[in-house]
């Protein structure tokens, strides 16, 4: 019998970035990026552990944003144009590494990896990497959990409700669109978590959500079982905290696993390394050299000096890795056993683009972790958020600490002198919103088209991502552009309304442009 | 930023004549103080508020200091490494005029405030300060502690404080310094002789909580021996306050260090990326061999078949390392009648 859980938690969110009015949009790489060395990557993983009967349990957080891009028609087509000019780099770069063996053996792996990403993408997947990933939903080996609409940080959001609510109401909606229920859990976009918010959740049906460790541990009164049970907040919303432990080992460069020498060297890449003419057709359009995803040095050692990457060497260290953080939740959980007098939760949650994106060889540590805690030991066994719910249905009431898994563990990343100016225009704009719909609301259908379309356009202003770029200064001037786009569609949406001009050729060209969530109604705004 | 801050600026001047007709700063000298702190604001309006050992520590981190998860979530984003862009246009609405101020919760020690007071609002309150004490008015932040009190009305908080500052900030981060406790902020102008004016008040702003509850629940209790075990602490010393003091520390030295939050303490991605960037030279080469035959002939190089173009043409690009080497290129043609070989060899080496 086994004395203890494992709830490994993936987040898996991009902003909504998707620039029809351009014919190739760099930023647009980031979902094309994402895809290939991440979410395609788990498909396949998932897809061998049930090709091999291995059962297994794991939680996705799947954000409504990224869902709309994944089934969006133009950035499917210009995944594709993507990846067979990858495949066109490839073939050259197999050509032109044919004399230094090392590299050639990478170069065809990068040629198969991007060919049979096509391949899978276009005739197994059909275009349609949701239905994938609710295939393994309703197999019962995937739980997957919504996020707030467009990954806003509700605590900043919070001096309107209203604006939380809407936030969490369209994720819920967009989730029941594309999976056809009601999700269970709710990942709270940067775990960020304010007094009262489990309110809104309970109201809209939302069973439980994750805290960053000392959400939990700082919750008043003591939490008994410290982050390693579930508990339920005033409002009956159950609530898991992140383990920091488990937690170290995988985010950590230095002390965890993907700083391991013999893993890919993420920043050299053949964008930057090789001759320009050369690599030119395939890094921006405005010939600034980029990342172009393929790596061929290993991290080598704390030197700008990098050997070539040992694909096999690196396997086996993915499988050794997966090995000793098996052996530390073994040991964790028998010792928390001991003490805690029922079987311990550890949660484990990370960016799901930190496995095969950023660590190329994660999803393999993942699928050993997944195969190993299933054959080689009996102290522990993979369980969702509520799985643990169902063995524990009784839990002790607490009131979390607002907090978020940002550096320093409140909302300084979010709020400070790089992003601050945003919370006047974000927090009346929410205000103009919930006016425009009391005002205009009614059954005509060009005035519901233009709230509708205000309400896009406020949550797509709202995401957590501008903030955080603006604070860390990579693509800051985009993100501030998007802030105030979409801010002033917004404004000039609400001066239609209130002209009474109802002028379709905005409204449509506005509609193309920010499509996100075609089933969204701005009653989410009604007070 | 630049472009907002600097459409900013008409605004603040506009204001601050405004201010000057209302004749709210009047002395010299504190004139100068103000612009000096003007001077601090347009820098960075947060460090106005920071002691200064935190200053110091603020400056001396690079612009892309990041935490281990933040490198992980911007890596998300490189599909350009960090580049120079172009300033944009932006066409926000610059001011409300709706008299407000608002508060949020930074975190457990520091609340943030913004305010946009119109001047009709501003000349409105002036004139209901008797003529005499119109004089040295300054604007100050009056913030309130008021926790648990439901119907705040300006009088039944447990206590405030006041704090001077630049009104043409229209934001400032306020050092609460006690977590778990509500708080409201009033902006007005304060008389020489004491007396509050209220422009505007704000919500009410909740810090965060911190550290380990002392509530405890008697249905869920558990030892405090036991406790600590379950948080992987130990050797807190023997006194119950001793122990208390002691795993403080040790959370609030996690939590800054961002252990809790993703291992921040080892920033090698891209900080370390920047410090690669010492003096240096890279040299690579590459042979181009190219040519032309029979646009139907088939074409091999050291074996293997390649492509030719419509015209027959053909070009190939190699990179080489140390070392010699020998490049067979065969062409058949279509009846396979005649076949031509010529063999180029090139050395590639370094002098030492």
């Amino acid at each position: 019998m086994e004395k203890g859980y494992l709830a490994l938690i993936l987040h898996a969110h991009l902003p909504f970035v998707r620039h029809p009015e351009y014919d190739e949009f760099l930023e647009e790489r980031w979902l094309f990026e994402a895809l290939t060395e991440t979410y395609i990557p788990l498909l396949n993983t998932f897809e061998g552990l049930i090709r091999d009967k291995v059962d297994f349990s794991l939680t996705i957080n799947i954000s409504p944003s990224l869902c709309n891009m994944m089934s969006d028609e133009l950035l499917k087509e210009r995944y594709l144009r993507y990846l067979n000019k990858m495949i066109e780099l490839c073939e050259r770069e197999v050509e032109r590494t044919r004399f230094q063996d090392q590299f050639h053996k990478l170069a065809l792996m990068y040629y198969y990896k991007f060919s049979k990403t096509k391949e899978k993408f276009t005739r197994q997947y059909n275009y349609d990497l949701i239905r994938e990933f609710k295939d393994y939903q309703d197999k019962g080996n995937l739980e997957i959990i919504t996020c707030a609409a467009t990954h806003g940080f509700l605590p900043l959001l919070a001096v309107n409700k209203e604006a939380i609510r809407a936030q969490i109401r369209a994720g819920i909606n967009s989730y029941r669109k594309f999976f056809g229920t009601t999700p269970k859990g709710m990942w709270l976009p940067e775990c960020g978590y304010s007094e009262d918010m489990d309110r809104v959740l309970k109201e809209e049906g939302i069973r439980y959500f994750i805290l960053e460790t000392h959400g939990i541990l700082f919750s008043r009164p003591r939490p008994k079982f410290g982050v390693y049970s579930s508990y339920y907040t005033k409002n009956r919303v159950a609530v898991f905290g992140r383990d920091h432990e488990s937690s170290k080992s995988v985010w950590s460069s230095i002390e965890g696993y993907p700083g391991d020498y013999n893993y890919r060297e993420y920043y050299r890449d053949i964008g930057f390394d090789l001759e320009y003419d050369y690599i030119k057709p395939y890094i921006s359009p405005t010939g600034v050299r980029i990342f172009t995803g393929i790596k061929y040095y290993k991290i080598t050692g704390p030197t700008p000096y990098k050997e070539p990457y040992l694909p096999e060497v690196a396997r086996s260290k993915a499988a050794e890795h997966a090995g000793n953080f098996m052996f530390s939740r073994e040991k964790q959980i028998e010792h928390l056993y001991s003490i805690l007098g029922r079987n311990p939760i550890v949660i484990a949650p990370y960016d799901s683009e930190l496995f095969g994106h950023w660590w190329l060889e994660g999803i393999d540590w993942l699928n050993f972790l997944i195969r190993k805690i299933r054959y080689d030991q009996k102290t522990i066994k993979l369980l969702t958020p509520s799985g643990y719910l169902k063995l524990y249905p009784k839990n002790q009431v607490i009131s979390p600490s607002p907090s978020s898994w940002g550096w320093k563990g409140y909302y300084e990343v979010w709020l400070e002198g790089s992003n601050d100016w945003i919370y006047p225009h974000l927090h009346r704009a929410v205000e103009a919103m919930i006016s425009a719909v009391r005002r205009f609301s009614s059954n005509d259908s060009v005035k519901s088209r233009i709230l509708n379309q205000m309400a896009r356009e406020l949550l797509l202003a709202q995401s957590s991502d501008w903030a955080f770029m603006m604070k860390t200064g990579a693509f800051s001037e985009y993100a501030k552009k998007r802030t105030v786009m979409h801010l002033e569609r917004f404004y000039l949406l609400k001066s239609l309304l209130e002209r009474n001009f109802y002028n379709l050729e905005i409204l449509e060209d506005i509609e193309r442009k920010d499509n996100i969530f075609p089933e969204i109604n701005y009653s989410i705004y009604q007070v | 930023m630049k472009k907002i801050a600097s459409k900013r600026k008409p605004i603040k001047k506009k204001f601050q004549n405004s201010i000057r007709k209302i004749r709210i700063i009047k002395k010299k000298a504190k004139q100068k103080r103000l612009q000096a702190q003007r001077r601090n604001i347009s820098k960075s309006r947060v460090k106005n508020e920071l002691p200064k050992k935190e200053i110091s520590h603020l400056r001396s981190q690079p612009k892309l200091a990041l935490t281990e998860k933040e490198s992980i979530e911007v890596s998300k984003f490189t599909a350009v490494e960090i580049l120079p862009q172009p300033t944009l246009e932006y066409n926000l609405p610059l001011r409300y005029h709706d008299n407000r101020i608002t508060a949020l919760a930074r975190d457990p020690w520091w609340i943030h405030v913004y305010w946009d007071i119109s001047e009709t609002k501003i000349s409105e309150i002036i004139s209901k300060i008797p003529l005499y004490e119109r004089e040295n008015l300054t604007w100050v932040l009056r913030v309130y502690d008021v926790s648990g009190v439901s119907d705040f009305n300006g009088k039944n908080a447990h206590s405030y404080f006041d704090i001077e500052i630049d009104f043409r900030a229209f934001n400032w981060y306020i050092n609460v310094n006690n977590p778990q406790r509500a708080w409201c902020v009033e902006i007005g102008v304060r008389t020489a002789g004491g007396k509050f004016f209220a422009m505007a008040r704000s919500n009410i702003a909740m810090t965060p909580y911190f550290g380990i509850s002392h509530l405890i629940d008697e249905e869920w209790a558990l030892g405090d021996e036991e406790y600590y075990k379950v948080l992987g602490v130990y050797d807190l010393g023997k006194s119950s306050l001793e122990r208390r003091k002691k795993l403080e520390e040790i959370l609030k030295g996690q939590i800054s260090s961002g252990a809790f939050s993703g291992g921040i303490s080892s920033l090698f991605s891209l900080r370390e990326k920047k410090k690669e960037k010492k003096f240096f030279l890279e040299v690579a080469t590459e042979l181009i061999l190219y040519g032309r035959t029979e646009p139907t002939a088939t074409v091999s190089v050291c074996g293997k078949k390649i492509n030719l173009r419509d015209d027959g043409t053909f070009s190939l690009r190699y990179a080489l390392s140390e070392g010699d080497f020998r490049f067979d290129v065969v062409s058949t043609s279509q009846d396979k009648e005649h076949t031509i070989k010529i063999v180029p060899a090139v050395k590639r080496y370094t002098i030492k």
